[in-house]
Parts: C-alpha cells; sequence; structure tokens
C-alpha cells in the first residue's frame, strides 16, 4: 500500500512536469510551482547534508580519531563563516573576500595537483590499457589536440592543408554527438524507470 | 510533423516499451554482453569485506545534471544495487556525496535495508552517509584526506562528476584498493580513463544498475534502450538520406 | 599596494604551498587547507541557502500572501518538515513523501533533458551536415562538407552501435559474450576510435586547465617568494 502511494506521488508529480513541457499554456504555472517546491526540498536537502557534514567531524573530535585536529579547524571555519554571513551578509565585501580568497587558491592549487596527476597517469597508460583501437585513438587525438592547442601545427590560411587541418579538428565532434545522443536514451530510460515506479525512491524492490 | 513532436513520439515509445518488456513479455532470452567491470567490482568488494577493509561510494555532485540528465538517479540506483545483505552486516562502507539531497536519498535507501531485514542492536558499524564536502574541489579534497585516513579497499565513483574525481583515484590506488567507475560527464571520463581500469564510458554509465543488480527490471530496461538505440540509429541513417535528396 | 591586498596575497600564497606541499606527500598542512575551504563553503552555502532559496520561497511571500496563497505556500513548508522529520530514524517513513516528489520531478525532469535538450538537438545536427544548402554554398568546398557529413553519419552510428548492450538475440550466433549482434559489431568497431578520438581531445583540453592551473600556482610562489626577498 505505503508502495503504492509513494509510486502515485512520484507518477502524479512526473507526469504534471512532462505536461507541462507539452502544454505549456494550461500547465505552466502548475510546473512553476512545483519546481519551486522542488528547489526548496533540495535547498532542505542541502542543509540536511550539512548538518551531516558537522555531525561527521563533531564525532571525530569526541572520539578523538585520526585527523580529529583537522576536523576541529573545519568546525571552526564552517562557525566562523555561518556567523559572519549571517551577521555581515554574504553581500559584504570582507566576506566575500574573505571566501573567494580561500577559495580561489585551493581549488586552483587542487586542479594543478590534477595536472601532475594526469600527467603521470597518461604516460603509463599503454601498461595500464594495451594496445587497443580505443587507446590508440586515445593517445593519438590527446596529442594531436595538444600539439594544435599549443599553435605547433599551424597552415596557411585557404589552402587544402588548411582544410585538412579543420577536417581532424572536427572529429571529435563526431563521437562526441554520439555520445551524447546515447546518453540522453540512457536518460530518457532512467527518468522512465523512476517515472514509472520499476526503481524506488527509497530503494525497494 | 515538428521536432517537438517527434520528442513525443519518442518518449511515448520508450514507455510503452518499457511498460511491456517490465509488465508483460519479460524477455528471459535476452542476454547482455559480458562486462568485466561487474565481475571486478564484485571481486574487489569481496576481498574488502573480507580483509575487513572499507568501501566507498560516492554519488556524484548532483541529482539534477542538466548536460547529462539522469544521472543522478542512475547514481541511486546503482548504489541500491551495491547494498547487499554482506556489506549491510559488515557495516564498513561509506556512502557520498556534495549534494545533500544524495545523502538524504541515501540515508533513505540504507535505513530502509536495515529495517527490512536487520536487528540493528547487533551491529558494531552501520553504513555511513557523509558529506566530504560541499562543492566539487572541496568534496574531493575531503574525499582524499579520508581515503587517507582510513582504510579502504574499494572505491565506486558514480554519477555526475568533473575531472577532478581523478586525484582522488591516485589515493586509492596508494593505499593498494581498487577504483571503479561509472560517471557522466565526458571531462570526467577522459580524466579517469587514463587512470581507472574498470570505467564504464559514455551510456554505459547509466547500464551500471542493470550490470550491478541483472533484476528482470533492469534487463527490460537495458532491452528498451537497446530498441531505442536501434531505433535511432535507423532514423538518422534514413533522415541523412531523405536530407541529402531534399525530402526532409 | 593595499595592506588587505598584502593580507590575502599571503594567505593565497600559504593556502598555495599547503595544498601543492601533496605533491611531496600527503601531509598534515594539505589536510588543513582542504578543511579550511570545507568548512568556510560550507558555511557560506547555509547562508545562501537561507538567504537565497528558504526565506524568500517560505517565509517572506508569507506576509504579503492571501490567505489561499497561505494555504499553497504551506504545501511547501510541510514538505520540507517532513523531509527534516523524517532523518529521525524511527520517522524515516515520512521522509519518503518529499523524496516520491522529488524522485517524480528529477525523473521528468531527466526525460525532458534528454529528449528535448539533447536527443533532438544532437539529431537534428547529425542530419544537417547533409543539407544540400550547406554542401553546396562553397563550390570549392563541396567535397570537404561530402567529406564531412559521410564521417558523420559513420561516426554516430558507430560509436551508438559500441554501446549495444545485449549480445545477439539467437543464441546460435553469440560467439562470445562480449559480441553484439553482427551489424552493429562491425559498426562497433569504427565507433572505438570515434569515441577514443573523443575522450583524447576532451583530455588534451582538461589537461591543458590543469596545467595553466599548475603554471599560474608556481607564478604565485614566484611572485611571492620574489616580493619577500626583494624587501630583504
Amino acid at each position: 500500500m505505503k508502495k503504492i502511494l509513494f509510486g502515485a506521488i512520484t507518477l502524479m508529480v512526473g507526469l504534471v512536469v512532462l505536461a507541462g513541457f507539452f502544454f505549456q499554456d494550461p500547465f505552466g504555472p502548475a510546473l512553476t510551482l512545483i519546481y519551486q517546491w522542488g528547489l526548496v526540498l533540495v535547498a532542505v536537502g542541502g542543509l540536511i547534508g550539512l548538518g551531516t557534514l558537522a555531525a561527521f567531524h563533531i564525532r571525530n573530535i569526541i572520539q578523538q580519531k585520526k585527523g580529529w585536529i583537522s576536523s576541529a579547524v573545519l568546525l571552526a571555519a564552517f562557525l566562523f563563516s555561518l556567523i559572519a554571513g549571517f551577521v555581515l551578509t554574504p553581500q559584504n565585501a570582507f566576506y566575500r573576500d574573505l571566501i573567494l580568497n580561500v577559495q580561489v587558491p585551493v581549488e586552483t592549487s587542487l586542479l594543478a595537483i590534477l595536472a601532475a596527476t594526469l600527467l603521470y597517469a597518461s604516460l603509463q597508460l599503454i601498461r595500464t590499457r594495451g594496445w587497443t583501437p580505443l587507446s590508440i585513438a586515445f593517445m593519438a587525438s590527446a596529442v594531436f589536440s595538444m600539439l594544435f592547442n599549443l599553435g605547433l601545427i599551424q597552415t596557411a590560411s585557404g589552402t587544402l592543408g588548411e582544410q585538412v587541418l579543420m577536417f581532424f579538428r572536427r572529429l571529435p565532434l563526431v563521437g562526441a554527438r554520439g555520445v551524447l545522443i546515447g546518453m540522453a536514451l540512457g536518460g530518457l530510460v532512467m527518468g522512465l524507470r523512476f517515472l514509472l515506479s520499476t526503481d524506488h525512491p527509497g530503494g525497494e524492490r | 510533423m515538428t521536432w517537438s513532436q517527434v520528442a513525443w513520439v519518442v518518449i511515448g515509445l520508450a514507455a510503452v516499451l518499457l511498460l511491456v518488456l517490465t509488465w508483460l513479455v519479460k524477455p528471459r532470452r535476452y542476454a547482455l554482453r559480458h562486462s568485466a567491470f561487474a565481475q571486478r567490482l564484485s571481486q574487489s568488494r569481496t576481498a574488502t569485506l573480507e580483509q575487513g577493509r572499507r568501501q566507498e561510494v560516492v554519488l556524484g555532485h548532483a541529482l539534477w545534471s542538466r548536460v547529462y540528465p539522469g544521472l543522478g538517479l542512475s547514481a541511486l540506483a546503482s548504489y541500491t544495487a551495491l547494498l547487499n545483505a554482506e556489506t549491510l552486516a559488515d557495516g564498513r562502507q561509506t556512502v557520498s556525496a556534495s549534494e545533500g539531497i544524495l545523502v538524504t536519498f541515501a540515508r533513505q535507501i540504507i535505513q530502509g535495508r536495515y529495517q527490512a531485514g536487520f536487528s540493528e542492536e547487533l551491529l558494531q558499524d552501520k553504513v555511513q552517509p557523509v558529506v566530504y564536502g560541499p562543492t566539487p574541489f572541496s568534496f574531493n579534497g575531503g574525499l582524499m584526506a579520508d581515503l587517507k585516513m582510513q582504510d579502504y579497499g574499494t572505491l565506486v565513483i558514480l554519477g555526475d562528476f568533473g575531472p577532478e574525481a581523478a586525484i582522488s583515484v591516485k589515493n586509492i590506488h596508494d593505499q593498494r584498493g581498487e577504483a571503479f567507475a561509472a560517471t557522466g560527464s565526458m571531462a570526467s571520463q577522459a580524466a579517469l580513463f587514463v587512470n581507472v581500469d574498470d570505467l564504464l564510458l559514455g551510456e554505459e554509465a547509466y547500464l551500471a544498475p542493470a550490470l550491478l543488480d541483472p533484476s528482470p527490471q533492469a534487463q527490460a530496461a537495458a532491452l528498451t534502450e537497446d530498441l531505442l538505440r536501434v531505433g535511432v540509429i535507423l532514423a538518422l541513417v534514413i533522415g541523412a538520406t531523405l536530407k541529402a535528396v531534399g525530402v526532409l | 599596494m593595499t595592506s588587505s591586498a598584502v593580507i590575502w596575497g599571503v594567505i593565497g600564497f600559504l593556502l598555495t604551498v599547503m595544498i601543492l606541499s601533496y605533491l611531496i606527500r600527503d601531509s598534515l598542512f594539505f589536510r588543513l587547507a582542504t578543511y579550511l575551504l570545507i568548512g568556510l563553503t560550507a558555511g557560506y552555502l547555509v547562508v545562501l541557502l537561507v538567504n537565497r532559496v528558504l526565506l524568500p520561497q517560505l517565509i517572506w511571500p508569507m506576509g504579503a500572501a492571501s490567505w489561499s496563497q497561505r494555504l499553497w505556500l504551506l504545501i511547501p513548508i510541510l514538505l520540507a518538515g517532513l523531509l527534516l522529520v523524517g532523518q529521525i530514524p524511527r520517522l524515516a517513513l515520512l521522509s519518503k513523501i518529499p523524496l516520491a516528489y522529488l524522485a517524480g520531478l528529477s525523473a521528468a525532469v531527466a526525460i525532458g533533458g534528454a529528449v528535448f535538450g539533447t536527443l533532438v538537438p544532437q539529431g537534428q545536427a547529425v542530419l544537417d551536415t547533409f543539407d544540400p544548402y550547406r554542401i553546396y554554398a562553397d563550390p570549392q568546398l563541396v567535397w570537404m562538407r561530402i567529406l564531412d557529413a559521410g564521417v558523420m553519419i559513420l561516426g554516430v552510428v558507430g560509436t551508438l552501435s559500441y554501446f549495444h548492450f545485449g549480445q545477439p538475440l539467437q543464441e546460435t550466433k553469440r560467439k562470445r559474450a562480449e559480441d553484439r549482434p553482427q551489424i552493429l559489431q562491425v559498426f562497433s568497431k569504427i565507433g572505438e576510435g570515434f569515441l577514443g578520438i573523443t575522450l583524447g581531445a576532451v583530455f588534451a583540453g582538461v589537461f591543458s586547465t590543469a596545467l595553466l592551473a599548475l603554471i599560474d600556482r608556481i607564478a604565485v610562489i614566484g611572485g611571492m617568494l620574489g616580493q619577500f626577498l626583494g624587501g630583504l
């Protein structure tokens, strides 16, 4: 009975939203309302998630687990940011500077670490994946794209060479279209599975 | 016929196919191609359990993905398949996401499973849902730290991810653990291609639930997708021919 | 340079060094810097969620709304309340109602996004390469446009074939468990190549971006050290 009730809610909401895509005039306002409520729920879910984050680190500190000092730093930063945000508001220049001047260097540095990780891993590509059509095409395309991006492959404008080069530049788009069409089919069927309750939001079978 | 009408025909056809194949026809003879991904993941999870190590399942950054629709739902469907009785009894599994609502869904799935078949008072550890960080990079930083601090044997990355997923994979390899990925974005797939052996590419990311739990419903969904794909291929070839001769 | 710019510069420099120390070994410094980011962004996000979503959507409209509008506002408040209360294990059942609502919304968004946002536009783009007006627009490039169109349909059909999940329908035709139906198997080999080309090009883009970030961080460290040493 419970399953049927939850399935009915899912189906009803989904059908109204889909009807809103098709019949925009009569269902438009309902669609906006359903989206807004959904956004509210996602926001509440976000708060619950951040509560989980805080609880996880409070537990680390209480149980003095490995890395509890870092957890204490995290909680202190969380509380400081929270109080400063509510007192000063997010538009405040100091508050914005505080967030951005931590976020930008840390995130850019993590991206820099990604460069080192990718370089190291790509050097071992053939060892890990072997000589397959996929890995060969991957490597050749990556090297060609890099050389092109660096401006090391150039041709004179209006020549046959330029046309050939542009043809090779367009090749990745072909596979991308295939991948995107395929993923759209995957997304469509996955959406229908949830809508028609062959999969349930709570994981029931 | 407008493109909008074509879209509705596709949706209607997909819905009818899925319903018919799930509830009426039930194609038992339809066999999915062999996937080393599911087999190796199962082996890795068993080894992790036997060695008393932890499993980490990551559900991605978003329930709603603009470019890759349905990835959040796919991650949740896959996670359902990863919560078997042994894992629930062992309890040494962490499930994480950077979006709170994904963790809320995961918690619901976990609670439902425990309530369905376990006496929770008898369990030492229970599967934990965690948010490591609220943004993709902060999440990844938190995940990297946790992978170093605790003894993880298996890392499963699902759902909507960016290329930063590749950094945390290095940490699990450093611990002699194994990584498995069924992520959606092309940037993440390209980055993970070089350092994850067991990776589902492109549309295969949506196949993960069927590979991990080959239930009749999942089989029916895979067959529906296959039939739709063949239909799309035929439509493209016929459409291209008609376009070339100026009919379309 | 203002004093606040100097302070933020020094903080940025220290955080950069702490994070990049990971390249030598995972250390407490790396953890401290990432946890500082997590804490600050988590607090910021709570403020944003409350100030930009919950207050404007739920609380502020209550004051100016009519009674009937207030009744409508009660629905999201009720759903949000159920989601919150449902986090208590004994009351978990209650949160299934808002989660069922979200599942329906997410499913419809996925279906609409997949078909209207991706499938139709991408399909259209494939067919457009066969448009005779486009092919014959520049007489000198006709052969190139025809080649483009041919490669496009071959590549897209190949890539789609590569993702075929099932084995051949007739059991007698199943030679290996990895094989697709025969015709799709042929096209899938072509698709594998196109998939590799696409992923390789995307990889080059990701790697270039990451490399630029690395160069930027090295420049920051170099600049700060230069200023520091120059001031001595």
